[in-house]
């Protein structure tokens, strides 16, 4: 394997393939910042690019696209509040607060950072775990699927604001939301309310791009000073000093680093699993063991790190199953399986000893993708952060709504989903003025898909057993789950009870 | 003139999601047991979490006002526009829908008064916006977006 990975590190320094990375992280990053262009859409546009290449070179550039879109998702997370792609949800929970308070540099700096981070981690998990993390996946079934849906949704506690009644309550509207369309068993229609366009189901990017931008456009027409001078006018004396800091800022923690890129690249192992979960599970872990979880949700640095070097993994994680036993880990990495077959190479043990030049020799040019993040972001990103910072307020709006608009079109072609996305963006906007903020309506979309095929597909796997829900409660890997979950929640609901006693105490001092 | 509204937001989210759940539930046909599993249970959790909040805003009323100060003509201009803009799509095509909007919008969020040379910018602005993304998307992406009946 060492001779495989030294000749890998020889190769991927060569200028054809060096160039093929920067022009695959550049054009993944740019597609990635459009809403509805996701990593999986970007890379299947580039498929037939692929066919005239030689199939390392049709895999190395697919890998940077990859990498490029992943991390392009959160340069409109943190700049204009939507996700450029799923995996950067959680992205926005803090990097909007900072570009509000006139820190988008940092967080643009900081994900930059957490991504390449994330990205080598999760490769070094590609290399060295592969075959032993695959054989521990195969041990998951539909219930334990159906609690990894579960641990997700307790970032409930974390989500919400004032009221943990509110936040379930936003929580299984999103999942209530997941189930319209045709249900994973016994193909029913479910609330389709006679429209024929509902029978799909509602599109992931519809709702999120509804739920996250058109409560912020509407706050933008109906006040434009809410997007604050802070907001426009960054210091530009402290550019400089805001890079230096912020890279010492983002190392200086690298226990967040850490534990969010072994989550990512775990998740990202997971078959059906990819960042869009990754990344929820990383910022609540990360609030989780912060000491101000206070702090999250208004512009706190690790709440951006977490979600980023946790999707950056997932992207070497990914390619765990799919290298080593021909299972997607996500949908991207479906793509890089069509062109693997495409030039008749079989994943499996094969691949990594009759290929194994070229297998390692890819792993390598992710590893490479994710480093090659650093230039690409901190000159392409930050520009593009400056050109949006500087832009005014009377042209970004109609600018946020003409991409949500495409964003939301272009998932089915169909100008029905157009008119869903706002209307979803609508009650949002009412929700969370009642309290019910969506990103906990959001989590619960997200997570839905895999909580009710893993329930249903557990209930129909344990059909034999005298109460099949029992099977829930019996299986090891299960019982560990639903242990971490519960101990997360009470371990948040406990924060967050001294946090606001510490508040109080404060306050009683201060008012005497 | 800004919204000052006190509202009991607890009894009105609760009434708000006890009407959903009633919406949702109007609608539940189905008749597989494992399509039910799912949705009954949340419909379940919400109105049992609902009645929690109507019954916490009744026994300990606390009003908020959260629209306060956002601008009544304000918040019914931009419903107005993102409406327009929405149901413009279909007849009008992305990009001439897309211009008019653009244009119509950045001009009520200018600051009145409202020289010529600033409405010549926001419409060379418009078009140079909105055809350029049109055209990114349409010839280089190849994403097909709805399109034009002229």
């Amino acid at each position: 394997m060492l001779e495989f990975l030294a000749e890998a590190f020889v190769q991927n320094l060569s200028p054809s393939l060096l160039l093929l990375i920067f022009l695959g992280v550049l054009g993944g990053m740019a597609m990635g910042a459009i809403p509805g262009i996701s990593a999986t859409v970007g890379l299947a546009l580039l498929l037939p690019v692929t066919f005239t290449m030689d199939p390392l070179n049709g895999l190395v550039l697919l890998g940077a696209v990859y990498m490029g879109a992943i991390y392009g998702g959160s340069f409109t997370a943190i700049l204009v509040n939507v996700p450029g792609t799923p995996s950067s949800i959680a992205t926005t929970f803090d990097g909007y607060p900072m570009t509000q308070q006139g820190r988008s540099e940092e967080a643009v700096v900081g994900v930059t950072v957490a991504s390449a981070v994330g990205g080598v981690i999760g490769v070094l998990g590609l290399i060295f775990l592969a075959p032993p993390l695959a054989n521990f996946v195969l041990n998951f079934g539909p219930q334990e699927y159906f609690w990894l849906g579960i641990f997700g949704l307790a970032m409930i506690a974390s989500l919400a604001a004032d009221s943990l009644v509110k936040g379930l309550i936003g929580g299984s509207l999103g999942l209530l939301i997941a189930t319209v369309g045709i249900s994973p068993v016994g193909g029913e229609v479910r609330f389709d309310f006679g429209l024929t366009f509902l029978q799909g189901g509602i599109p992931l990017i519809v709702a999120l791009i509804g739920f996250f931008t058109i409560p912020v456009i509407i706050d933008l027409i109906t006040d434009p000073a809410s997007r604050g001078g802070e907001m426009i006018e960054e210091g530009a004396g402290r550019r400089s000093s805001v890079l230096v800091s912020t890279v010492r800022d983002v190392l200086s923690r690298p226990l967040n680093l850490l534990r969010s890129s072994v989550i990512g690249t775990f998740v990202g192992a997971l078959p059906g699993a990819g960042g869009n979960i990754a990344n929820l599970i990383a910022y609540s872990e990360a609030r989780r063991a912060s000491r101000n979880p206070e702090r999250y949700g208004k512009g706190e640095v690790d709440g951006v790190v977490a979600p980023e070097s946790a999707n950056g993994a997932v992207v070497g994680g990914g390619l765990i199953p799919l290298l080593t036993l021909g299972i997607p880990g996500a949908p991207p990495d479906a793509v890089i399986y069509g062109v693997l077959l495409l030039h008749g190479l079989r994943p499996g043990a094969d691949l990594f000893v009759a290929q194994g030049s070229l297998t390692f020799t890819f792993m390598v040019s992710v590893a490479m993708a994710a480093v090659m993040l650093i230039p690409v972001g901190l000159i392409a990103g930050r520009a593009l952060q400056r050109a949006v910072v500087g832009t005014p307020t009377r042209y970004i709006v109609p600018g946020i709504v003409l991409l949500t608009i495409i964003g939301s079109y272009a998932v089915r072609n169909n100008v029905a989903d157009v008119a869903l996305m706002f209307l979803l963006g609508l009650a949002g906007y009412g929700l969370r003025s009642v309290g019910i903020v969506p990103p906990t309506i959001v989590l619960g979309i997200v997570l839905g898909v895999i909580v009710e095929e893993g329930l249903v597909q557990g209930l129909l796997a344990s059909s034999g057993l005298a109460a099949p829900w029992t099977s829930f409660f019996t299986r090891p890997i299960s019982l560990v789950i639903i242990v971490l979950t519960l101990v997360g929640v009470a371990l948040v609901l406990w924060a967050d009870r001294r946090a606001r006693r510490r508040d109080g105490q404060e306050g009683g001092e201060t008012a005497e | 003139m800004s919204i000052r509204q006190r509202i009991n937001s607890d009894l009105v989210s609760g009434g708000v999601v006890l009407l959903a759940v009633l919406v949702f539930w109007s609608q539940r046909d189905f008749t597989n047991p494992l399509a039910r599993s799912l949705p009954d249970t949340i419909l379940a959790l919400l109105t049992v979490l609902a009645l929690v909040l109507v019954v916490r805003g009744i026994v300990q009323p606390q009003s908020s006002s959260p629209f306060t100060g956002t601008k009544s003509l304000g918040l019914l201009v931009a419903v107005a526009l993102l409406v327009a803009w929405v149901f413009l799509v279909s007849p009008l095509g992305f990009l001439y829908s897309g211009i008019l909007m653009f244009f119509v919008a950045s001009l009520y969020m200018r600051e009145w008064p409202i020289r010529v040379k600033g409405l010549i910018l926001d419409a060379v602005v418009s078009v140079l916006v909105v055809g350029g993304v049109y055209l990114i998307f349409t010839r280089v992406l190849l994403v097909p977006l709805s399109p034009s009946p002229f």
